[in-house]
Order: structure tokens, then C-alpha cells, then sequence
């Protein structure tokens, strides 16, 4: 299989790649140092497992690891860390493997051959959400992964079944709903109506229009988003304690 | 309080209890004769045997209660206490009827004319009531002293629990690495690993000094650069710090772990931790600056127990001068050590406290 290591520590990912030799019959194919260098490397390298650190600088192991899920296929992701960490039980859950540094030799050859009889072909199961919110979206653009930095999200607009994705740099759709969007970004994004959310940071003022509601006014894009009215005393509230 | 037992009454036979036992007495005396004018001969010469019935008596009580605390050390607290009272009270009967007598067959005339009994029992409940205002004080000052030390030396001892699991394994995985590529750095990286652990285990109950402190520091550091690499780069000028400064043991290594781990470890280019120190008039100024880690969760929870607890020593250990502060900024988080040029003594040699 092709492996594609992923540490913040050149040491560890020293050691990972004897460990791998040692084992046999794989191949590594690249290394990252950090979540969104892992992203852009399986991209491009299509590997078959990814064995990931999870604390990083930049993006931690668990977003990367759901992210690289909208790979297609997804690569197996097997982590590597040097302490149980709560957040891995949610991912043992999921049955993604891990192991603990310095990770024994043996226990690497049984995981990259669980990950081998497993098979690609089989569907994985859904990653949990951690508890933490992530650091960034990711939306596959006709086969490109886009990473948008949460703080560069102007707003975010329902349409149809995605959510448009409005930032500095433009806009790209997600397959995600608004809800749980606005559950784990929580205070980040206000509430304007049923079908958008916009980020306080960008928020520049609130107008009436011209049937007599309101709208938002938003820095970085000329959209104008209407206020319905049961969100109204929340908005008003949120932009005047800006 | 229910299982408190008698043995934890203050020790009398100690030579600071003693002294309070006197200078209580004395006070005593001076209080009573406090009309009294010190101007003639007379009067000077009553003070003087007063004090000295008057001191006989915290003597005797000081000297009884002792051997009674040894005795019933193993009896719940109040019955020590109320033996201890009825002891002091005796005492002060005893030697005032032995005194009232002597002076009636001597005809002196200190006793004055009153009944011998109404005499007695006024001193006996006079020393009832000192000896228990004067127990209560050292019970209370000794039980204070008690629970300084012992919260000085948990906070040690939660300093030596606090090496993070994290970066023992990480360690250990960097030295496992080594050992193939490396093995002359592994074997270096493995003594800078153990001479950190020994020197953060070792006793915590004594000042270490500034040139050790430093020195664990830079034990700490090394076996961080094997695992990031230039990420780590760390600039130190410090050349106006004595390296005899005393310092509470473990007060730089946690600062500089924070600074590790919530701020270069979470950089992708990693950083610069810049320790400086400077004088001013009556201290030294110690600091510890780092940029701040990128992304959320910096200065989580970890960080703060890390900067209570130095904080807390540094005042138990250097006097109420002493102290630590924090300060931030966009491209800085910086902590400041205030170090007084002169110290208090340090308090767990045993000796003086007022």
C-alpha cells in the first residue's frame, strides 16, 4: 500500500518510515508536517493510509483526518500519538486505528494489515464530530480540495441541499446543513434568517429596506442578506455590543 | 475536628512557646499594676516581685502542661485542653496560697489585708484565663505554620505529578528514533532526560538557586530541540541575575514548558523564547516571552495551575515582594518574575517567625 506520513516531530517521522521499511511491502509515498500539508499531499499523492500525529500546529490529526473524508476515495487514516487522548475514544469508536509512540513494530504490521483485509472498496463509517469546532471547511470543487480558513467566512447561505460558502477569496458549496454549522461554530456566526449565518466579524450594519425589513450589510462581498423577523432583537442585540 | 487528639496542643517545651508564656505573664503583671507609678523605689520593687511570682507560675504551668501533653497525647483535643486549663489554674492557686502564707508569717505586707481564699481563687481564675488566651494563640499560630508547610510542599510534590505524559512519551519516541540514525545524540538526549528528571523529582523543600534552575532549563531544552527541531530557538540574557539568586526548586522549567507547548509547539514555524533579566532599584525582573501559539485552545487550563503554583512558591519562599505576572499581546505572551534583591530568609529552616 502507498503510506503517506504526517508529524510535526522529523524524529517521529524518522522512526515511522524505518518502522514501515522494516515491516515491508508498502510503500511511503510523501510526508507532511502539519494537517493542511497532510490534505494537500493526499491529494495530489492518492495514498492508500495515512498514519497521522494528532497534535499539530496549524490542524490538528482529527480535522485532517475529516477532512481527507472527502477525498475520493478516502484514504485510511490510522493515528499515531503519544498519549490516549479523550478524543480518541470517539475515534476508536469509529473503528479508525491508532497507535501509541513509540508504536512497537508489531503493532504496526497488524494495523496496516487490518487496514489491507478491510479492503478500499468498503464503505467507512461517518467520523464523529470532536468536540472542538475545526479550523477550516472543505469543499471538493470538481475534484480539488478547497480548504477556507473559518476566519476568512464572510457568510454562509443555504441554497437548495448545500450551503454556499462565502469568504474573502470567493465561494465554494458544501454538503453541509446550516444547523450543524451554526452548532459547532456557535458564537462565531450569527443568526440572520432560516437560511443564512453571518460572521460577526464581517458584519458592517443593518438597514431597512425598502418593503420595511432588514437587511445586513456584510464587508468582503456585496451580498445583502435579509433579517427575518423572529431573529431581529438577537441581531440587533449582537450589532450593537460590536 | 472531631479526631483531633491532645498531642496536637502546642508543645510548651519549645523554646517560642516558652518565651510567649513569659512575655504573656509579664504583660499580665504590668497590665494589673498598671496604676502603679514606676517613680518610687516601693513601687519598682513590687513590680519586680510580682514578675517574679508571676513568672514562676507561666513556668510551672508551661513545665506541667508539657509533661501532661506527653502523658494524655492520645485523648481527644478538648480534654487535653480543659486538663491543661484546670492545671494552669491550680498552679496559680497553689503558688498564690504558698505566697499569701509565707507573706502573713513574714509580715511584708505584699498580700495586702483580704481573705487568703478570695486571693487564691481571683489568681486561679486569672491564669484560667490567660493560660487559655495564650494557648489558643500558639494552638492557632502553630496549626498556621502547620498547613504553610504542608501546602508549600503538595505544591512541590503537584509540580513533580505535573510532568506532562505527553512529553515523556514524545520524548521517549525521539530517543527511540535516534538510536538508529543517531546513537550518540540518542545517548546525550537520554542523559539531558534523566539529569531533568532527577532534578525535578529531587527534594522540594529547599532553595535552589538560580544558576540550577537554569541549568534544568537547559536540560529541558535540549530534549526539546531533538523533537522540533529550529522550530525551538531560544535566546537567553540574563547576565545581570546573580547565578546565587535563591530560588523555590522547579519555578523556571514549568515556565518554559508552557511556553514550549502553548506557543512554539503550536507554531508551524515554530518561535523564539526569549528569557530576559533586568534590575530595578530593589529587584530583579525575570522574564519569559514566547509568540503565542496559532489556532485556538493556547494558555489552556494546564497553563494557569503551572503559573498559580510558581507564583505561590515564590512568595512562600522569597517574602511577599516577590511575585508573578502575565501579559499579552498579539505577537507576545510574556511572564514577569519580580525577584526582591533581598529575600526573607528562607522559611522552613526553622527559626524565626513572627
Amino acid at each position: 500500500m502507498n503510506i503517506l506520513l504526517v508529524d510535526d516531530e522529523m524524529p517521529a517521522i524518522r522512526r515511522m518510515a524505518d518502522l514501515v521499511d522494516e515491516v515491508g511491502g508498502h510503500q511511503i509515498v510523501g510526508q507532511a508536517a502539519n494537517g493542511i500539508e497532510a490534505l494537500r499531499k493526499a491529494e495530489r499523492l492518492a495514498p492508500d493510509v495515512v498514519l497521522m500525529d494528532i497534535e499539530m500546529p496549524g490542524m490538528n490529526g482529527l480535522e485532517a483526518a475529516r477532512h481527507l473524508r472527502t477525498l475520493h476515495p478516502p484514504p485510511v487514516v490510522v493515528f499515531c500519538t503519544a498519549f490516549d487522548d479523550h478524543a480518541l475514544e470517539a475515534f476508536e469508536a469509529a473503528a479508525v486505528d491508532y497507535l501509541l509512540k513509540p508504536v512497537r513494530i508489531d503493532r504496526l504490521r497488524d494495523a496496516l494489515s487490518r487496514v489491507e483485509s478491510r479492503g478500499q472498496s468498503e464503505e467507512q463509517e461517518p467520523l464523529p464530530v470532536d468536540s472542538d469546532a475545526r479550523t477550516h471547511i472543505c469543499a471538493n470543487v470538481r475534484g480539488n480540495l478547497t480548504l477556507v480558513p473559518v476566519e476568512d467566512i464572510v457568510c454562509l447561505v443555504a441554497e437548495d441541499k448545500y450551503v454556499v460558502v462565502v469568504h474573502e477569496g470567493g465561494e465554494v458549496l458544501i454538503e453541509e446543513s446550516l444547523t450543524s454549522l451554526e452548532e459547532e461554530f456557535g458564537d462565531h456566526f450569527l443568526r440572520l434568517h432560516r437560511g443564512s449565518l453571518a460572521s460577526m466579524k464581517f458584519i458592517a450594519g443593518l438597514d431597512k429596506s425598502s418593503q420595511g425589513g432588514h437587511l445586513v450589510r456584510l464587508r468582503g462581498t456585496d451580498r445583502v442578506l435579509d433579517v427575518s423577523r423572529r431573529n431581529l432583537p438577537q441581531v440587533r442585540q449582537a450589532i450593537k455590543a460590536l | 475536628m472531631g479526631d483531633r487528639r491532645s498531642s496536637e496542643l502546642p508543645d510548651l517545651c519549645e523554646p517560642r512557646a516558652l518565651f510567649a508564656a513569659m512575655v504573656t505573664a509579664e504583660l499580665a503583671v504590668i497590665v494589673a499594676l498598671g496604676g502603679a507609678s514606676f517613680a518610687n523605689h516601693e513601687a519598682i520593687v513590687s513590680i519586680g516581685v510580682v514578675s517574679l511570682f508571676a513568672q514562676l507560675i507561666a513556668l510551672w504551668s508551661a513545665a506541667c502542661v508539657c509533661g501532661l501533653r506527653r502523658a494524655i497525647g492520645q485523648t481527644p483535643i478538648w480534654l487535653g485542653s480543659v486538663a491543661s486549663l484546670l492545671t494552669i489554674a491550680s498552679i496559680a492557686s497553689a503558688a498564690t496560697w504558698a505566697l499569701v502564707v509565707i507573706d502573713r508569717t513574714l509580715g511584708l505586707g505584699y498580700s495586702g489585708d483580704q481573705e487568703s481564699l478570695r486571693l487564691v481563687a481571683i489568681n486561679g481564675i486569672i491564669a484560667l484565663i490567660i493560660g487559655a488566651a495564650t494557648l489558643r494563640y500558639l494552638y492557632i499560630q502553630s496549626r498556621w505554620r502547620i498547613d504553610l508547610e504542608a501546602r508549600s510542599r503538595a505544591q512541590v510534590a503537584a509540580m513533580q505529578a505535573r510532568i506532562r505524559p505527553h512529553f515523556l512519551f514524545n520524548s521517549l519516541n525521539t530517543i527511540a528514533s535516534l538510536i538508529r540514525q543517531q546513537p550518540r545524540v540518542a545517548e546525550h538526549t537520554l542523559e539531558d532526560l534523566s539529569e531533568l528528571f532527577r532534578g525535578i523529582l529531587k527534594d522540594g523543600d529547599r532553595l535552589t538557586t538560580f544558576r540550577e534552575e537554569r541549568q534544568l532549563c537547559e536540560r529541558y531544552l535540549a530534549v526539546e530541540a531533538q523533537r522540533l527541531g529550529d522550530r525551538l530557538r531560544v535566546e537567553w540574557s540574563v547576565d545581570t541575575l546573580p547565578e546565587q539568586y535563591p530560588l523555590p526548586p522547579i519555578t523556571l522549567q514549568p515556565l518554559l514548558e508552557n511556553s514550549v507547548l502553548h506557543g512554539i509547539s503550536r507554531r508551524i514555524d515554530g518561535g523564539t523564547v526569549r528569557v530576559t533579566a533586568r534590575e530595578e532599584s530593589d529587584i530583579w525582573i525575570l522574564t519569559i516571552g514566547n509568540p503565542p501559539g496559532d489556532g485556538r485552545k493556547s494558555g489552556g487550563r494546564g497553563a494557569g495551575i503551572a503559573l498559580r503554583n510558581v507564583a505561590r512558591r515564590l512568595q512562600y519562599f522569597l517574602g511577599d515582594a516577590a511575585g508573578l505576572e502575565t501579559s499579552s499581546n498579539d505577537s507576545e505572551f510574556v511572564v514577569t518574575l519580580r525577584l526582591p534583591k533581598r529575600p526573607k530568609a528562607p522559611p522552613v529552616e526553622e527559626g524565626e517567625t513572627s
